[in-house]
């Protein structure tokens, strides 16, 4: 994760600053792990595909909602990490590693494949802006099994005008649920950095949904 | 978006009221931009929450094993798509492109360096009688080039005449 690894320069801020113990992610039971697929242990590899599968998949499936994209993609995922494991820098956990290469994936495979389903800013009709007109949070009672897809695709698309990094970010933190403080520890920034990065990222997101908002007629 | 937000944004959209400072509270009263603004992340948050699968899923039996097909797939296919490649195709064609216009220069660069005697017996002809008037052996090397040039004009002569 050498892209995420490049914080940001942020003056601390008072009360929020918190001493934590930086995670040392080389001398961890992982990190042993990780040396030994390294070093091509394939009994190794195997103990990282399952333990980390169902974490793979619920990610895939959570992006694509599809079992057998989930199933090709899992297995395009775990094979990078086979074939790319060598440049693994224990900067981060591997789980972040590995969120990222899945991650990544799911959007190269969205990027090629061109779900038809999937809105993108070429194909964007009106009757996908009525369909978002739909998804605003004041007027969502009970969103409709449609309106449900519409957010989801819509959300996708806002994801990516984001950069790979600003990505990763905001889904573990909105999509899996960690806490500013795990986001720390997983990626090896401190919490100011990751605090700002999330702020960015969402601004930058709120300004995606302005520009098609714009470009749909919509203020 | 102001100070006294973007430093509670995280608690506040995490639910976290009470963490939230009174700074952030008053702001919000006071400052029209930064409660549309936060409207608008909040709104985004839980969008992103759509992308929550649920439920755990877990792969279907043999899961590794077809994992280890692929690899072993990729990895014997990655010694022979490095040709199809497109960068790599470029490279090639780069490295033809070179190679012809190389082998064209020294072709033509020899070709014009040869003596003319084969191409044109008539005319070559009437050089050995120049050459015999005016013998200029200054050097081993230009009589050598002189009694190779009588042997082409009898060659020549030999063949014109037949």
């Amino acid at each position: 994760m050498s892209g995420l690894a490049g914080a940001l320069p942020f003056p601390a801020s008072g009360t929020h600053t918190k001493a934590k113990a930086r995670v040392d992610h080389r001398n961890s039971e992982e990190a042993a792990l990780v040396r030994r697929v390294q070093a091509r242990d394939e009994i190794a590899f195997r103990e990282i595909v399952e333990r980390y599968q169902a974490k793979v998949f619920s990610i895939i499936y959570g992006i694509l909602r599809n079992h057998n994209d989930a199933e090709d993609i899992a297995q395009q995922v775990f094979s990078k990490i086979y074939f790319s494991i060598q440049n693994f820098d224990f900067r981060s956990s591997l789980l972040t590693w590995i969120y990222k290469i899945t991650v990544n994936e799911c959007y190269d495979y969205l990027r090629k494949k061109r779900v038809r389903k999937l809105v993108y800013e070429s194909d964007f009709t009106e009757e996908d802006a009525q369909r978002m007109q739909n998804t605003d949070a004041a007027t969502d009672q009970g969103p409709a099994v449609d309106t449900q897809l519409a957010r989801r695709d819509l959300v996708l698309k806002l994801l990516a005008k984001l950069s790979a990094e600003d990505r990763n970010l905001l889904m573990l933190k909105e999509v899996e649920g960690h806490s500013v403080e795990e986001l720390s520890q997983m990626t090896g920034m401190n919490e100011n950095t990751i605090k700002v990065k999330l702020f960015r990222a969402r601004q930058k997101l709120v300004k995606a949904a302005q520009r098609l908002n714009r470009g749909t007629g919509k203020i | 978006m102001h100070e006294p937000i973007q430093d509670n944004l995280e608690e506040y959209l995490k639910g976290s009221a009470s963490k939230v400072s009174q700074d952030f509270q008053a702001h919000l009263q006071a400052c029209e931009d930064c409660a549309g603004e936060l409207r608008d992340m909040e709104a985004q948050a839980e969008m992103l929450h759509t992308l929550r699968p649920g439920k755990e899923i877990e792969p279907g039996a043999g899961f590794y094993a077809r994992v280890m097909d692929r690899i072993e797939a990729q990895g014997r296919a990655s010694i022979w798509t490095v040709l199809l490649e497109p960068a790599f195709g470029r490279r090639l064609a780069v490295a033809c492109a070179t190679l012809v216009v190389l082998l064209g220069t020294y072709f033509v660069a020899t070709e014009l360096s040869e003596p003319m005697v084969a191409v044109a017996p008539a005319a070559v002809s009437i050089a050995p009688a120049s050459a015999d008037l005016s013998p200029q052996p200054s050097s081993d090397r230009d009589s050598a080039q002189q009694q190779q040039q009588r042997d082409a004009v009898l060659v020549n002569l030999a063949s014109f005449h037949e």
